[in-house]
């Protein structure tokens, strides 16, 4: 395959959703300890849904162009179909990771998973 | 001039400072044409390729080396995401990790770059190599990893004394003493981790008999996380007398993953700046103002090689650069690093390197497993 899919070159090329929300109603950071890359997320709920997310990522363009196809993934999503989502979801998302950059698709799950637990038990739940 | 780079290390001043400017401004003109992020700084700056031709390569606008730490990083690219075949990765003490991203002219050319600068340098074709330093295999996108391991292909046998940020010494110097006799035998890493190794020879009371073309590379620099330095020449004295090697052969190396410059030190400890690039020291306060050699001031490097981005640098080091002859026969330009900027962030990936295995010994400590056995830390940090 490719080294990156064409979704990852169209949202590391021009990324979407950049940014932090202020005063989001949840929010979550992960740090891969291996690569580097960071990925945190800001949401803003309604009617129990994601309506507006933003993204900060640092890394490897994987990692970049992964953040910012999650930030627009999440939107419509609840905190339960966050934490169902995995690693071959995000692959499959992203539309395919080369071997190195697997790493990526566990950054995203540990950030989707962190936001689900911010939304549950935080200001998101309420 | 990359498989000349013995006789091109030996030019007159003019014709190598020519030779470096054609390679240099070729590339300006490339990216003034190719890149519009860059190509705006430089209308910003009233700088074009005919400015350059006319002023010189001082004229050349220069990319900040904090850039490359921004998530928007995909606008210093002058070829398209798909072309990029290698990033490469430093994070300093901050976390935020800056990343070069390379096409594949580029990453061919910096790795056959540096391949002749080893031979040019080293004359290494064989022998045995103890790296204390991360495996790229363990870091696979971590600059020091993958500049120490290209050493690989050079040795006959490498053995790497670091799992999962977890030293072994003992691993180190049973290595060098079952390769005794066998071949000639190299210690490879950052200068702390080689100190690590000098100071468990002096507690246990050993010296190693390395001998005659055995070398110790290092890369990384001399400050640790901790803010303290280690004195180069007290580790020279201390490494020729630990491993039993002459002091020449221990040379130090200065890079930045962004520039595709390294400068490696020779038998007198001048750090030789490849012709490819050119390296200028800027003033302190006012970088756009070039400061005579001799003076210290910011290193800029440009390269002449790199068709990814423009990879015309502004570090954060501060340093003298000097041209000429050096006792070694090689001309050109010379250069020696100072310290960090004040305010930027202390080191790069050495730095980091030794505060990860600090971290990793004292987790080792509290869960109690045993001492050398890689421990598996805990996953990401989430806030
Ligand atoms: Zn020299």
């Amino acid at each position: 395959m490719a080294r990156f899919s064409d979704e990852i070159v169209e949202h590391f090329t021009h990324p979407k959703n950049v940014g932090e929300l202020p005063e989001p109603d949840a929010d979550a950071s992960v740090v891969d300890p291996v690569c580097g890359g960071q990925v945190h997320l800001t949401v803003r709920m309604g009617d129990g849904r994601i309506c507006e997310a933003r993204f900060v990522a640092y890394g490897c363009a994987a990692a970049l162009g992964t953040a910012s196809i999650v930030a627009e993934w999440v939107v419509g999503m609840g905190p339960e179909d966050l934490a169902s989502l995995d690693e071959a979801a995000v692959t499959q998302r992203v539309g395919g990771l080369a071997p190195g950059q697997s790493h990526c698709a566990r950054l995203a799950m540990e950030v989707l998973h962190a936001l689900a637990d911010d939304l549950r038990t935080g200001k998101g739940s309420e | 001039m990359i498989c000349a780079l013995d006789s091109a290390s030996r030019l007159p001043d003019a014709d190598r400072r020519e030779a470096t400017a054609r390679l240099v401004m070729r590339l300006f003109a490339y990216h003034y044409e190719c890149n519009s992020f860059y190509r705006r700084r430089c209308e910003d700056a009233g700088v074009d390729p005919r400015t350059v031709m006319s002023r010189g390569l001082a004229a050349i606008p220069l990319l900040p080396v904090g850039l490359f730490k921004q998530s928007n990083a995909h606008l210093l690219l002058s070829r398209p995401l798909e072309e990029v075949e290698l990033e490469i990765r430093s994070t300093g003490t901050g976390g935020v990790p800056s990343v070069a991203r390379r096409d594949t002219k580029t990453t061919t050319a910096v790795a056959l770059a540096l391949m002749a600068q080893y031979r040019e340098f080293f004359s290494i074709s064989g022998g045995a190599g103890l790296f204390l330093c991360p495996s790229p295999a363990e870091n696979p996108e971590m600059g020091l990893a993958k500049v120490f391991n290209l050493f690989c292909g050079l040795l006959d046998r490498s053995h790497y004394a670091l799992h999962g940020y977890s030293v072994r010494e003992d691993e180190a110097v049973e290595f060098l003493v079952h390769e005794q006799g066998s071949t000639v035998r190299h210690v490879f890493g950052p200068p702390f981790l080689v100190n690590r190794l000098l100071d468990y020879l002096v507690k246990s009371g050993s010296e190693l008999k390395l001998g005659e073309g055995s070398l110790v590379v290092t890369l990384g620099g001399w400050k640790r996380y901790t803010g303290a330095t280690i004195d180069e020449r007290r580790f020279r004295e201390k490494a020729a007398r630990r491993l039993g090697i002459e002091q020449a052969n221990i040379r130090d190396m200065y890079g930045l993953i962004e520039s595709d410059m390294l400068a490696i030190e020779c038998e007198h400890h001048h750090k030789h700046v490849p012709p490819w690039c050119h390296v200028s020291v800027r003033d302190i306060f006012d970088p756009s103002r070039e400061v005579p050699d001799g003076t210290r001031g910011v290193i800029a490097v440009s390269s002449g090689l790199n068709t990814s981005y423009p990879a015309f640098i502004l570090t954060e080091d501060v340093g003298v650069r000097r041209e000429g002859g050096c006792e070694c026969g090689r001309r050109g330009q010379m250069i020696s690093f100072s310290r960090r900027l004040k305010g930027a962030e202390v080191g790069c990936c050495a730095v980091n390197i030794e505060r990860e295995i600090d971290t990793v010994s004292a987790w080792a400590r509290d869960v109690a497993i045993e001492p050398g056995s890689p421990p598996r830390r805990p996953a990401s940090p989430a806030r």
